[in-house]
């Protein structure tokens, strides 16, 4: 399942040519990596630590292409998908991450606040911060 | 009739957008989502109306209305609390009566503390961690109106008690709940089944996004009527999977149940639905069930089959029609519901 | 000082004593009063001021304490780089008019938020008026606080000044609004609950306050000027009302002392005291005139009297001789004028009594004149007296005989008219037996015996005559009857007729003696004899058809019994066959 899943993100990759895309903590951060089926329970809330660290997911606000692009290949699903397991998650008394509207944001957010995990284009990444995948 | 009902559903959404001055011009509200006012407080709840028709029967109801709160006191504790009207309006157009029943009771309240991934603990009445379709109770969560005779009297809804879960050290993407409640239920107002006392345990395995798999097994007594004394403890074995892709979705649970009484003999019954989902389009599906239903107790085992059509403007609004053929073909009926959650 | 002006001035007095009390209550202890419940009220204002400034300030406190409480607030972590809690702040500083501002400060009290955009990114400077501290919600440090920056005369707004009412904050000594502090005023003054360093004072000018009051009194004052002037012009006219009569009253009075005219009257159309004192003079001048009069009057009358009175003396003594020729009840009927003497009559029934001398005739003859006129008159006063004793109408004397009737002019009833003729009878036959003794001792050898005779039945009474000479008595076959008795009757006896028994069985004893059938009447009627008491006392009878035998055991003799014996034998043996 794996192996397919993986032929899958590399032919994905490849369509894209580069990854333009990372996830990113903050630099002093203790996390180094983090494979895609450990971003997706973190930022659907299945998981809440890492080394012991609460961690503090952060989601871009509408529908920018660094979202999207998150949403399809690391949590590979489509935004019915998510809107339907929110809104089963709803019921089940949890709520989305929170959000930033905009990418500068996020990027300080991510500087700022401890445990805080979130994607930004490759570009932005920084000192400040540390890459933990991208896609 | 119907305006009744609107009002009704006009009533409960009002209750859930609190309106507060300031409130009001929070960022956006989305439906199925709940109103988050702040970390600690989000408001939501749910209703369904039900038509169903048989050759006996012939009713329309607003089946459950409930409201919800929930939040979070810091990363690592939260609670919740939902309180719901179980038939808070039926009327029976068969026999041309209404009944109207609004006092609500607690159906679920309960406190989670965070430990870590690996070990989470939740206290309070909640929903039995068994299976799927036990853990999407409501009729907006589900692919048909109607639940399976699987889901409704093997084992105990809920649970007022401890339940210790989290990723098992094991392996990944492996779920484990360690469940005990040894105290009659905190409200027993609409429970389908009521323990003195319940315990069990609970392992999901998911692969990827797609395909799960899952399995409990447990014990619970009950006391058969109040003044008896006499009492009966029951295990259960249960087992469940489930596929999902962008078109369909599969779920199949099944689940063998050993009664035993003091100074009787055992009875077992077994349970199993095989239930599929065809997403022809973004919002509409096809849905359809298969049911087999045996308790030794009874000679002839029920089967049950089920054709469905869902259609979904957004997820948390759903109309849905079946019609279910019995063995007996008496019970063959028609169901309708319309019902969204907020 | 006249009586007149010491009324006026009572009047004037009695009216303007309770103006100038009331004036002084009002001038004085009212004032007082009044500026304590001045001070109430404004203490009650106050307080509703207050409150009202507590509340306002606990809703900001909740509204920014709810602000702060926001997931938004989040974004100081980002140093608000999207602006959210700005936008957030402006809208809800929008819906509350706050007309102070909202700031949030980070942990390094640079402001990263503010309705007052020129202020982000620079350190607070300001003053907060409240603050709510922020925490994040992921780890739950402060990451800052929401602050509020709020002018102390923003307050001010919840105070409605004019000229005459005033609020004022007093914040650390100092005055919002800073206007100076008016010399004379009623002031209040507390603090707000939830900022006691808040004080507020109320203020009231006195001039105002009293204004009311002060512009009551100088009308007050001018009412009363013009009052007094008033009350004395009607003291003036009350008084001449109320002293005019009397005045009258004393002039009439020394008029008619001076005059000794009494015809003279005080003319008062009232009707209270002063008309009834009036009233009463002239009563009593008028009691004075009649008695004048009446004096006049009767000196004249007394003269009068005087001529008359020998006029009367001598009809008088007429009056009573002719009285002996008329039964006294007759008299006294006709000088009383119960009855006219004139001729007329009516029907009654009476009881009517006669009485002779038995053998009078024979008797006379061999009497001298003068003894026997003497005799008889002797005999017809006592018999009258009797006859008067028991109220009987004596008719006439014919001869030696009297008749005499019961139930004219006055009657006591027909059977008590019946009894007392009887009764009288006896009396009479008592008498003449007396009479007898002394006779007899006198030397008369044979003295009177008389027989009695009595009806009682229908008469004719009344005047009978002509208009020269008319007599009173009664007409009628009863009478006949009644004269018819009497001739019949044993001597010393009285006979009744079974009419009179009827009425007087009860009372008298009396024995069934013969019939007789008088003149004109067709069925003979039934006599009895009264028997005397004397004699009936032990008198045994015994009575059958065809006999009647009486007899007194403790009186027979053995000769009387042997006499009885015989007879009875001599009758029993006849009448065998």
């Amino acid at each position: 399942m794996r192996i397919v899943l993986l032929l899958l993100s590399i032919a994905l990759v490849s369509v894209a040519e580069a990854a333009e895309y990372a996830v990113v903590v903050a630099r002093n951060s203790p996390i180094e990596a983090l494979d895609s089926e450990r971003l997706r329970d973190i930022f659907l809330r299945r998981r809440s630590f890492e080394g012991g660290i609460p961690l503090v997911p952060i989601n871009l606000l509408g529908e920018e292409a660094v979202r999207t692009q998150f949403e399809s290949l690391v949590l590979q699903m489509d935004r019915g998908q998510i809107n339907q397991y929110w809104v089963t998650s709803h019921f089940q008394g949890i709520k989305p991450p929170a959000t930033q509207a905009s990418l500068q944001s996020i990027k300080t957010f991510i500087e700022r606040v401890d445990g805080a995990i979130g994607y930004l284009p490759i570009s932005m990444v920084d000192d400040g911060l540390k890459v933990l995948h991208e896609f | 009739m119907k305006f009744v009902q609107l009002r009704v559903v006009g009533a409960c959404m009002a209750l859930c957008l609190l309106h507060h001055p300031v409130m009001a011009q929070d960022s956006g509200y989305e439906i199925g989502l709940g109103k988050s006012v702040n970390d600690w407080l989000t408001l939501g709840g749910y209703f369904s109306t039900e038509y169903e028709k048989s050759s006996a029967v012939q009713q329309l109801q607003l089946d459950d209305v409930a409201v919800m709160a929930y939040g979070e006191f810091s990363n690592r504790f939260s609670y919740l609390l939902e309180l719901e009207s179980v038939n808070a309006y039926v009327a029976d157009l068969e026999r041309d009566t209404r009944s109207s029943n609004f006092p609500p009771t607690i159906e679920r309240l309960y406190f989670d503390y965070k430990g870590s991934d690996h070990l989470s603990v939740r206290a309070g009445k909640q929903i039995t961690p068994v299976g799927y379709w036990n853990q999407q109770p409501i009729n907006v969560l589900r692919e048909t109106s109607s639940n399976p005779r699987f889901s409704k009297e093997m084992v105990p809804k809920f649970l007022t008690g401890i339940d210790v879960h989290g990723f098992a050290p094991l392996g990944e993407d492996l779920t484990y709940h360690v469940y005990l409640q040894n105290s009659r239920d905190m409200d027993e107002s609409n429970i389908n089944i009521k323990p003195e006392s319940h315990y069990g345990f609970a392992l999901a395995k998911q692969y990827g996004n797609g395909w799960r798999i899952g399995g409990s097994a447990g014990r619970f007594k009950e006391a058969i009527g109040s003044a008896s004394g006499t009492r009966t403890a029951t295990r259960y074995w249960q087992l469940n999977s489930r596929f999902d892709n962008q078109h369909y979705s599969l779920i199949a649970e099944g689940i063998v149940n050993t009664e035993s009484a003091v100074g009787a003999g055992r009875a077992r019954s077994k349970a199993v639905y095989v239930q599929g989902e065809y997403r022809y389009r973004p919002r509409h599906s096809l849905i359809s069930r298969l049911e087999y239903f045996h308790d030794t107790g009874v000679a002839v085992p029920e089967r049950i089959g089920i054709l469905g059509y869902s259609f979904r403007p957004v997820f948390p609004v759903s109309l849905k029609l079946e019609y279910q053929w019995h063995q007996e073909s008496s019970n063959n009926r028609f169901v309708s519901s319309f019902s969204v959650l907020f | 000082m006249s009586f007149k002006a010491k009324t006026i001035l009572l009047l004037i007095l009695l009216s303007l004593v309770p103006y100038v009390v009331t004036m002084a209550f009002l001038g004085n202890a009212y004032r007082n009063d009044v500026e304590n419940r001045l001070m109430e009220d404004m203490g009650h204002q106050l307080g509703i001021t207050i409150d009202r400034l507590d509340q306002s300030l606990q809703a900001l406190q909740n509204d920014i304490e709810f602000i702060a409480s926001l997931d938004i607030m989040n974004d100081v972590l980002t140093g608000d780089l999207d602006r959210r809690i700005v936008n957030l702040l402006l809208l809800k500083k929008d819906d509350l008019a706050l007309d102070g501002d909202f700031d949030v400060v980070d942990g390094s009290g640079l402001v990263v938020a503010s309705t007052a955009l020129d202020s982000i990114g620079s350190p607070f400077n300001g003053e907060s008026f409240m603050q709510v501290p922020l925490f994040s919600t992921f780890n739950n440090d402060n990451i800052g606080a929401l602050r509020v920056r709020y002018e102390m005369s923003n307050l001010t707004r919840y105070f409605a000044n004019d000229g005459n009412f005033r609020y004022a904050l007093l914040v650390s000594g100092e005055r919002y609004p800073a206007q100076m502090q008016i010399a004379d005023t009623l002031s209040v003054s507390g603090v707000i609950g939830l900022r006691p360093e808040i004080g507020i004072i109320f203020e009231q000018n006195r001039d105002f306050a009293f204004a009311v009051l002060d512009s009551f009194t100088r009308s007050f004052l001018i009412a009363l000027a013009i009052g007094t002037l008033i009350i004395s012009a009607i003291a003036f006219l009350a008084a001449s009302y109320i002293l005019r009569p009397i005045l009258l009253l004393s002039s009439t009075a020394r008029s008619i002392y001076k005059t000794h005219d009494y015809s003279q009257r005080v003319r008062v159309d009232r009707s209270d005291e002063i008309g009834n004192l009036a009233s009463a003079f002239n009563a009593m001048i008028q009691g004075m005139q009649d008695l004048i009069a009446r004096l006049k009057e009767e000196g004249e009358n007394r003269l009068k009297l005087a001529q008359e009175k020998n006029r009367a003396e001598t009809l008088q003594t007429l009056s009573n001789k002719l009285s002996k020729y008329l039964s006294p009840q007759i008299y006294e009927s006709i000088f009383s004028g119960e009855k006219d003497v004139k001729l007329g009559s009516s029907r009654k029934k009476l009881t009517i009594f006669f009485s002779d001398i038995v053998n009078f005739t024979g008797t006379t003859d061999q009497m001298e004149s003068e003894d026997l006129t003497a005799l008889l008159n002797q005999y017809l006063r006592e018999m009258t007296d009797i006859a008067l004793r028991y109220g009987a109408t004596v008719d006439k004397y014919i001869g030696d005989a009297i008749m005499i009737f019961f139930g004219d002019p006055h009657s006591r009833g027909v059977e008590e008219d019946a009894l007392m003729c009887v009764e009288m009878s006896l009396s009479m036959q008592r008498r003449v037996r007396e009479l007898q003794r002394e006779w007899r001792a006198a030397g008369y050898t044979k003295p009177f015996v008389i027989r009695v005779g009595i009806h009682t039945g229908y008469c004719t009474v009344g005047n009978f005559g002509t208009e020269s000479r008319m007599d009173y008595t009664i007409v009628g076959s009863a009478v006949n009857l009644a004269s018819r008795i009497e001739n019949t009757a044993e001597p010393g006896t009285v006979y009744i007729s079974e009419d009179t028994y009827l009425l007087v069985r009860e009372k008298f004893a009396s024995l069934p003696v013969n019939k007789v059938t008088p003149k004109g009447i067709s069925q003979p009627v039934q006599l009895y004899k009264v028997l005397m008491e004397e004699a009936a006392e032990g008198v045994q009878t015994l009575s059958q058809d065809g006999f009647q035998l009486q007899y007194q055991p403790e009186l027979l003799t053995a000769e009387s019994r042997e006499q009885l014996r015989l007879v009875l034998e001599k009758i029993t043996r006849e009448s065998s066959p």
